[in-house]
């Protein structure tokens, strides 16, 4: 349970963060040229910043310190949230019922 | 389902799922056997996973509304079923992975919905979606 929007994605951020070091893990070891910084894509301005910069205030206090090893990695360079608009943001197909024309655009960004 | 006509969507945004407990129950082993179905396809079909994660969640005491959202699923695979995902050659090679979350995207228990993709040339290689 989450009290906002930028907690609700603050806490989605590392589940998506544990499989990309996984799959990094697995791209060096079959020699895939892959040790740099690994971009993650997120449409939420105060998550970005809440991940980079440890602000406690009022709305952030209580997120669970699991929540914060997302700071470390992004410190460490091994991981780094970007900024994407909601147009290309193809993880929109896994949480919500989409228009149409929404729906077949992220479909094709998919590769399906 | 083999005669039915495609739509191009599998689920629309006005769709409220919800528990429907005075709904008309419908063969709740037939209900299940849909959704194993369709899991089944998720290993392949990235376009699939919200709507499976969704009639999922009504395996138990399922009712008409849920058979009516799970043969929407049905009808845009009757349209799509040679789909697959086309990796293409080129491209940086890069790892590029995306992430979202709809906050309290179920009515009932206010839960949120969180996903992520990952793409690898031009295709995705790993999609989790989850309530």
């Amino acid at each position: 349970m989450t009290l906002s929007t930028t907690e609700a994605e603050f806490v989605a951020a590392p589940m998506c963060v544990c499989q990309a070091l996984w799959i990094k893990r697995i791209l060096k070891e079959l020699g895939h040229s892959n040790g740099g910084c690994t971009q993650v894509r997120c449409d939420n301005n105060s998550t970005i910043k809440l991940s980079k910069n440890p602000a406690m205030h009022g709305r952030s206090k209580h997120i669970d310190v699991r929540y914060h090893f997302l700071r470390n990695l992004t410190r460490e360079g091994t991981i780094a949230l970007v900024h994407c608009g909601s147009k290309d943001q193809v993880a929109d197909l896994m949480t919500k019922p989409l228009k149409l024309e929404a729906f077949l655009r992220l479909r094709e960004l998919l590769g399906v | 389902m083999m005669k039915s006509n495609s739509i191009s969507n599998p689920i629309v945004p006005g769709c409220k799922a919800n528990k429907d407990e005075d709904g008309i129950k419908v063969d709740e082993t037939y209900y299940k056997q849909l959704v194993g179905s369709l899991m089944y396809l998720t290993t392949t079909r990235p376009d699939m996973m919200f709507i499976t994660c969704l009639i999922s969640r009504y395996m138990s005491k399922p009712t008409k509304l849920h058979l009516l959202v799970a043969k929407g699923a049905l009808r845009y695979l009757r349209g799509t079923v040679n789909f697959r995902i086309h990796y293409k050659k080129g491209g940086s090679g890069e790892l590029l992975a995306f992430t979202d979350s709809d906050y309290a995207g179920d009515m009932e228990d206010m839960k949120s919905t969180s996903g992520y993709v990952f793409l690898l040339s031009f295709g995705a290689v790993s999609w989790s979606s989850k309530k």
